[in-house]
């Protein structure tokens, strides 16, 4: 097809400048972005089509949709509003978050004209509505845009006992001069809950001009008015109220009081200070701090302090000084507070000054403070408090000097620690842990053989701290120190000290240690520098060699679940078989605290045992030690499943059933399910159920779906029990209306017997030949034979180990299935799809025969691989978990949660020139030995649900393009060829014409993916005949590289996403070339919306675009069809496509 | 026998022995025996419904008072909060007690701000729940009120100075010493999602057609709203429920916002300052019900950032990371033999981690109102963010946001009267 690219760029360069070009580009940019501006549909459809898109999913889709409301206009706007209803009463969530995405749009910066239209028809809403909760709603959002306009219309209801409430808080939210008017005005005719409500307004806006009538309320005998009175005497902070909020003040003995008469003092004074009235402000705080004495009063002195400072600096110093003379420490401290904020040489000189004479208390205090504060200038005095006679002020001196010298304050503190006693000696050595690091050691290790035992005590304590490795040895010989202070303080720096060299010494120390508090320190030691030796996996050698030797091994076998490795869990192991009980509790309790989970083998062994004394601490072990393991989930399961008939008791049933639940696979979920015929666990069943199955959030797409999770959840939803069931049921009732409706996984095996399997005739072509008489007898044949070799124990499948292959009586085509399988030893077995060999399963010990690779591979595929990708294998006689996707030729494999086939072409064993049949059974193979099979089931994908999300699924999406051939779709199919799953169109395969639908769509929703090649061009043909040019015969939406050179000229309406010559689409979204892009075009009537790869590229009215001719010239007959067919229109060049899907509207 | 001296005089006697050095923290001291006088505190509980009752054991105080809105939690809490605890229905009657040293807030966040005021000019300490304040303005007036009055306020969360935190297998010290000797380099991004170990906790999203229905006779809900908006009852709204609503929270940011970010303020050295900007990307929110988001991004002036990822979708994400290295989940790091490191560098400035140290000393706890209010800043910003769904200029000074009056209007929320805030 050739619609004159060529000729266009020709024509433009002989007659069109760049700069014109440029500018008709601007222009029409501009008109695609603002929508169709004579869109004639009706006013009410407009509306519904815009509310039936909310909620937005973003911002700039809300965005969108605001510009679209503030489109309508006033009128527009109205015809929504009207929409609302009291909250609660019906579906009018969409109205409510259409006018709120308006008027958060409109509150932008710098958008006034939107602003001044969304309050207007606000207000004018507001005038309209009559129910007293729609009012509420639209004045909450009115306050996001109002000004004067608002204000107005809210005016009238600052009486209204109901909405006087909205109609402050809309008056606050614009505090402008007209709100404080209103409010004024509104004073004067309140009384009640308004006038309170008013009041306090007023005060908040600082309304001077309502000052005196609020003055006359100061007296107000209702509480809530005397106490707003007050509060907006005190913001409004007239000089005129000093006598009121004073006396006021006085009255309440400048205590906590219910109308906060103390308060509201105390804020006017602050605000007589912030206005520059300072003569006040100095008045008011110097009558509190004379009047106020008794403790009661402290806080209010504390404040009156705090405004002074705020307001006059270094002259509150005075009151400062003499506020530390106080007994109340809390009100000392608040005045050394404030003093840290008043900086300068003089105030530092005075707190010294005070400090020299007060009290050690407050000596301490004030030494404290000047650290705090942070004058160098201090430091002297600083430096002689070291030397003070009273331990509090020379611990406050160390203290400021570190925070002030940091590290260089060492050499000051460190005499101090020589000379400390007790406590003290501990808490500097807190203090050097804070400021030292490693590099500081060195003074502090040469002096420490000179120190008394507290401060030596301490030394080695910052040693230790600061993993003064070098000095091991010399913090190691203090172990052995006849004080028991120093001997304390040296086990525990052991940990932080010990390197891997130091093992031998440390394990001699254990053995040598009795106390089993100094011991622990010492494991611990064992433990980090055991863990610091390489090899990894040799590192609990000399642990073990120490253990044989030990007098008391079991202090060895402690640590051992810390260092871990093979050879530490056999000697555990070896250890629990011991007959010492001391010794095998230890190793038993080693097990449970392995680091890993290589000892939960061993603790499932003791559960089978059944061991009285060690089975439930085996059992909680276990599950803990899996859960906090990283295998896969369908391992865990198994293992979770493997455990769960050693439950003793109720409570360790339901904890395998928690720790299931954190899977949420279904496998899980169907297992938990079982529960819920239990009358013990059914509730807590359910809880579970519900919790794997709903999606984790909302809007997540993580929830279970299918026809065993309908029915689960539906049972579950009746057994819940619980404060909060009523809403559980709620959510699950939610949740299965919205979920998809289809089967989903379904049990393709019963658990009781072999309803739905067949014996095997033959092969699939063999069968094919057969008649169906010849079938019928051949298959009555297998089916007897299939009876004596197959049958279900226990609610699985076992085979006797003689006979044919166990097959589905049911073909499949795509499918996903999940199979659990269980072989004994020399097993060899598989499972077939559509007839075909097999996804191996085989015991690994058989090297004979190559099976060392592990189970789960395509065993007969030659040219494609065989080999699994890795060996996770169960031991032989554990079950394992396979789970299988079949699509087309391609199979994926999972075994045990591990992907072992990633996305491999299955091959065709008995014809290896076709490929793979289409369809056919599944089959269980046998092989000669005994074989168990359980949990089958099988999702059938259907080719409309071909790559399609579960949302989409939901939506009414359905596949177009099925990945394997072109079913659905008429025209060129030889230049359009599948290949990997991808529709490709090759110019030189020698066909001709475009590939379209065969179904014809009107109204749509169409999404696909595609990728360019350089000066790629293609098209989407939409409402299309079959015949004909579709760019005018229909409509074409160009799909085209315009970043290559060729088309550097091209006419905006030719850009990528265009209707083609009809309305322009804007450039900048497409990714370049050789990346997937993703698009969706949206067509209802006559409106086009084009998005790419997220940004809405075209988004216009082809009538209205076409009214006065389009902009090629050209007739577009198609223009005016209605419905037609889909098709990718072919040029020259290759072009791929993907994902191709629809929904019908 | 010597008769028990009284509280009075026992908080005296132990301020004589405890100038200014308490501030080293005990667990670098070690050793028994040093245990604060915190038995003779006395606390009263404000809000016993959900938080309200963990909050009786706490240090060991004696709780006086216990108060709630709701007569059946009030009921259930007077059961177990101890013989000398007397039950109350109005707050104000609580502040009114002379004999209680320490007020616990613990009601729904709407009334967070309030409360603290009010109980700092009844000349009480504060120990309050998170988030600190729903609204920016109300944090403004709570630090004012508590340094005015002098009294010591703690935030009831505790990651910047104890416990393992979340997904990082560590507590937050060792960290804060890798950033604070610049060992990852500057500037900063801290990812928070569920690959770092976190839990946005989306399902205090609200629901958005709540119908009008019956209040329960046990329950003041007038006194219950408090100064939120007056909206018709439904029991959604309240009791475990509430955090859905942005006039009484901010869905699972307000509930674990702060946990998360205010030790990652203080990781950052962000203490006295805000974000300039806010990044959004989420659905459109509801104008009553909070909802779930994709992302969040908070910038600083100096080019720190944190990413709230709310969909976990960066699987790789380190918790922190800088232009030198970066730290994982679990203390992972790509810096070569970090323990060693750790060993030599200076630890963090120490900080007073027990509130009745805090209340005895006069000096402020670790995380108290001032930072508390940065770090719910960080919170309340993300809020607003979201409620107008856009990005946010902000000025960390003046805390206020650049053209965006909206925004602004957002800041201060009006109280409901009789309530006031000033």
């Amino acid at each position: 097809m050739d619609h004159g690219i060529g000729g266009d760029i020709t024509a433009m360069r002989r007659t069109r400048t760049h700069a014109f070009a440029a500018v008709l580009l601007a222009l029409l940019l501009a008109d695609a972005t603002a929508g169709p501006a004579q869109d004639r549909r009706l006013l009410s459809t407009k509306v519904a089509d815009i509310l039936a898109r909310f909620p937005a999913d973003s911002s700039i889709l809300r965005d969108r949709l605001a510009r679209e409301i503030l489109g309508l206009g006033e009128e527009g706007i109205g015809e929504i509003a009207r929409q609302l209803v009291p909250a609660g009463s019906g579906n009018e969530t969409s109205v409510r978050f259409a006018l709120n995405a308006m008027a958060a749009y409109a509150s932008r910066f710098g958008l006034e004209s939107e602003r001044a239209l969304a309050e207007k028809a606000l207000a004018g809403a507001l005038g309209a509505a009559s129910d007293p909760e729609v009012k509420t709603f639209l004045l909450s959002q009115l306050r996001l845009v109002a000004r004067e306009a608002a204000v107005r219309a809210a005016a009238p209801y600052l009486l209204d006992a109901t909405l006087s409430e909205p109609a402050t808080q809309l008056m606050l939210s614009a505090r402008n001069m007209a709100a404080r008017q209103a409010l004024a005005v509104a004073l004067g005719l309140s009384k009640d809950a308004p006038q309170v409500t008013i009041v306090k307004a007023l005060g908040e806006l600082r309304a001077a001009e309502a000052n005196d009538a609020i003055l006359r309320l100061a007296n107000a005998p209702g509480l809530p008015l005397r106490k707003a009175a007050l509060a907006a005497l005190a913001d409004i902070a007239s000089p005129r109220s000093s006598p009121a909020l004073t006396s006021a003040a006085k009255k309440a003995r400048y205590g906590y009081d219910a109308a906060n008469a103390t308060g509201a003092l105390l804020t006017y004074a602050r605000n007589l200070g912030l206005d520059g009235n300072l003569d006040l402000c100095e008045k008011i705080c110097k009558s509190i701090l004379k009047d106020c004495k008794d403790a009661e009063q402290l806080p209010a002195s504390s404040a009156a302090l705090a405004i002074l400072a705020d307001n006059f600096g270094y002259e509150v110093l005075p009151h400062l000084l003499r506020a530390v003379d106080n007994r109340d420490r809390a009100y000392r401290a608040a005045a050394l507070n404030l003093a840290e904020g008043i900086a300068g040489v003089a105030a530092t000189r005075q707190w010294i000054g005070k400090a020299q004479r007060a009290e050690p208390e407050v000596r301490a205090e004030i030494t404290a403070m000047l650290g705090r504060r942070g004058d160098a200038r201090a430091l002297p005095f600083l430096e002689s408090s070291l030397r003070a006679a009273q331990p509090e002020v020379r611990m406050a001196a160390a203290e400021s000097l570190a925070r002030i010298k940091k590290a260089d304050a060492a050499p000051d503190l460190l005499p101090l620690l020589q000379s400390a006693e007790g406590d003290q000696a501990r808490q500097i050595a807190g203090i050097l842990i804070w400021i030292l690091d490693e590099r500081h050691l060195d003074p502090i290790v040469s002096m420490m053989d000179s120190l008394a035992p507290a401060p030596k005590a301490g030394a080695i304590s910052v040693v230790g701290a600061k993993g003064g490795k070098r000095n091991f040895e010399k913090i190691f010989g203090l172990t052995g120190d006849p004080n028991p202070e120093i001997r304390l303080a040296a086990f525990a720096a052991l940990k932080n000290l010990a390197g891997a060299k130091d093992l031998p010494a440390l394990l001699r120390l254990l053995e040598a240690t009795g106390d089993p508090a100094l011991g622990k320190e010492v494991q611990q030691a064992v433990v980090n520098a055991a863990n610091q030796a390489e090899p990894a996996q040799a590192r609990a050698r000399p642990l073990l060699e120490a253990m044989k030797s030990s007098a008391r091994p079991v202090q060895i076998l402690e640590v051992l679940p810390q260092v871990g490795g093979d050879e530490a869990l056999r000697a555990v192991i070896e250890q629990f078989g011991q007959s010492d009980p001391a010794r095998k509790d230890a190793a038993f309790r080693a097990l449970v605290q392995w680091k890993d989970p290589a000892a939960a083998q061993q603790l499932y062994a003791v559960c089978v045992s059944g061991d009285a004394k060690y089975r439930a601490d085996a059992f909680s072990g276990f599950l803990r030690q899996i859960g906090a393991s990283g295998q896969p989930a369908d391992q865990k399961l198994l293992q979770y499943r493997k455990i769960l008939p050693y439950a003793a008791r109720a409570g360790e049933r339901r904890a395998v059933i928690r720790a299931m639940e954190q899977l949420k696979t279904f496998q899980c979920f169907l297992v938990v399910a079982r529960y819920l015929d239990d009358p013990e666990l059914a509730s807590d069943a359910a809880a579970s159920v519900m919790r794997i199955a709903l999606p984790s959030a909302a809007g997540s797409r993580d929830g279970l779906s299918g026809a065993p999770v309908r029915d689960a959840l539906t049972r579950a939803a009746q057994l819940l029990k619980g404060p909060e069931s009523e809403y559980d049921r709620e959510n699950i009732r939610g949740y299965l209306a919205s979920m998809p409706n289809d089967a989903g996984f379904v049990p393709i095996f019963n658990g009781i017997d072999l309803t739905g399997w067949q014996g095997l005739v033959e092969n699939p072509i063999a069968r094919a030949k057969m008649s169906p008489a010849e079938l019928a007898a051949k298959q009555a044949d297998a089916d007897t034979r299939m009876r004596s070799n197959w049958s279900v124990r226990d609610g699985a499948i076992v085979f006797n180990g003689k006979g044919d292959n166990l097959c589905t009586v049911k073909d499949y085509g795509d499918f996903e299935m999940l199979v659990d399988w269980r072989i004994t030893k020399d097993g060899d077995s598989g499972v077939y799809l559509r007839g075909t060999p097999q996804v191996q399963i085989w015991d690994n010990a058989r090297t004979d025969v190559g099976a060392q690779v592990g189970s789960g591979g395509l065993y007969n595929n030659q040219k494609n691989p065989s080999r699994p990708l890795a060996r996770v294998d169960n031991p032989i006689g554990e079950w394992n978990t396979l789970r299988i996707t079949m699509i087309g030729e391609k199979v994926t494999v999972f075994l045990n949660g591990v992907k072992v086939v990633d996305d491999v072409t299955m091959e065709n064993y008995w014809d290896r020139s076709q490929p793979i049949f289409p369809r056919g059974p599944i089959e269980l193979q046998a092989h000669g030995t005994d074989l168990a099979f359980r949990d089958i089931y099988v999702r059938e994908i259907s080719d409309r649900e071909i790559h399609l999300t579960a949302a989409e699924i939901a939506d009414g999406f359905v596949a177009l393009f099925n990945g394997r051939d072109l079913s659905g779709w008429v025209g060129n199919n030889v230049s359009y060829k599948v290949s990997d799953g991808i529709l490709v169109f090759q110019p030189a395969s020698g066909g001709s014409g475009n590939l379209y639908t065969e179904q014809e769509y009107a109204d749509f929703q169409f999404r696909f993916e595609f990728q360019l090649t350089p000066g790629a061009n293609n098209g989407l043909g939409i409402r299309a005949p079959l015949e004909g040019d579709a760019a005018y015969a229909g409509m074409e939406i160009q799909i085209l590289d315009d970043s290559a050179p060729i088309y550097a000229s091209l006419q905006p309406y030719q850009y990528h996403g265009s209707v083609y010559g009809v309305i322009p689409a804007r450039r900048g979204a497409l990714k370049p070339v050789g990346e997937w892009n993703s698009e969706e075009v949206i067509a209802r009537g006559s409106h086009i919306q084009v998005i790419l790869n997220g940004t809405v590229i075209v988004d216009g009215d082809i009538t209205e675009a076409s009214k006065d001719g389009t902009i090629d010239h050209n007739k577009h007959p198609g223009l005016e069809r209605s419905s037609g067919h889909i098709g990718f229109l072919s040029h020259d060049t290759v072009v791929r496509f993907r994902n191709i899907r629809i929904k019908k509207r | 026998m010597r008769k028990k001296p009284n509280r009075r005089q026992f908080l005296k006697r132990a301020a004589a022995v405890s100038a200014g050095f308490v501030i080293v923290p005990r667990h670098v001291l070690g050793g028994a025996g040093y245990r604060a006088p915190s038995d003779q505190l006395t606390k009263a509980i404000i809000g016993v419904g959900g938080m309200g009752r963990g909050h009786i054991p706490y240090e060991g105080t004696r709780v006086l008072a216990v108060c709630d809105v709701d007569a059946d939690h009030l009921k259930d809490v007077l059961a177990r909060a101890g013989k000398d605890a007397k039950g109350y229905r109005d707050y104000r009657e609580v502040l009114e007690r002379k004999d209680v040293d320490v007020v616990h807030i613990a009601t729904p966040p709407h009334w967070h701000g309030l409360m603290a005021m009010e109980a700092a000019r009844a000349g009480k300490d504060i120990w309050c729940e998170k988030p600190m304040t729903r609204t920016i303005g109300e944090g403004i007036r709570v630090i004012e009120e508590v340094n005015k009055y002098g009294r010591m306020f703690r935030l009831n969360t505790w990651f910047r100075f104890k416990d393992t935190f979340y997904g990082l297998g560590t507590d937050v010290r060792p960290l804060k010493k890798l950033i604070q000797n610049r060992v990852l380099g500057w500037p900063l991004k801290v990812t928070v999602s569920g690959t770092t170990g976190y839990d946005w906790k989306f399902y205090w999203s609200g629901r958005t057609d709540l119908a009008p229905s019956s209040v329960p006779a046990e329950l003041d809900y007038d006194m219950w709203l408090g100064p939120a908006p007056y909206k018709p009852y439904n029991p959604e709204r309240v009791h475990s429920k509430f955090r859905g609503y942005w006039d009484y929270d901010g869905g699972g940011l307000g509930d674990m916002g702060q946990h998360y970010l205010d030790p990652v303020q203080y990781l950052l050295e962000k203490d006295d300052t805000s974000p300039i900007r806010v990044n959004v990307d989420a659905p459109q929110q509801h104008y009553d019900a909070a909802g779930s988001w994709r992302r969040l991004e908070y910038t600083y002036a100096d080019g720190c950032k944190i990413i709230l990822d709310g969909e976990n979708r960066d699987t790789e994400a380190a918790y922190v990371e800088g232009p030198d290295g970066k730290i994982f989940r679990g203390f992972k790091s790509d810096i070569p033999d970090l323990p060693r490191l750790l060993a030599t560098l200076p630890e963090p400035e120490p900080q007073i981690e027990v509130f009745s140290d805090s209340i005895r000393t006069r000096q402020k706890f670790a995380l108290n109102e001032k930072n508390g209010h940065r770090s719910c800043t960080l919170v309340n910003l993300g809020v607003i963010a979201l409620r107008l769904g856009r990005t946010l200029h902000y000025d960390p000074a003046a805390q206020r946001f650049h053209d965006d009056e909206a925004a602004n209007r957002l800041i201060h929320q009006p109280m409901r009267a009789p309530w006031i805030m000033g």
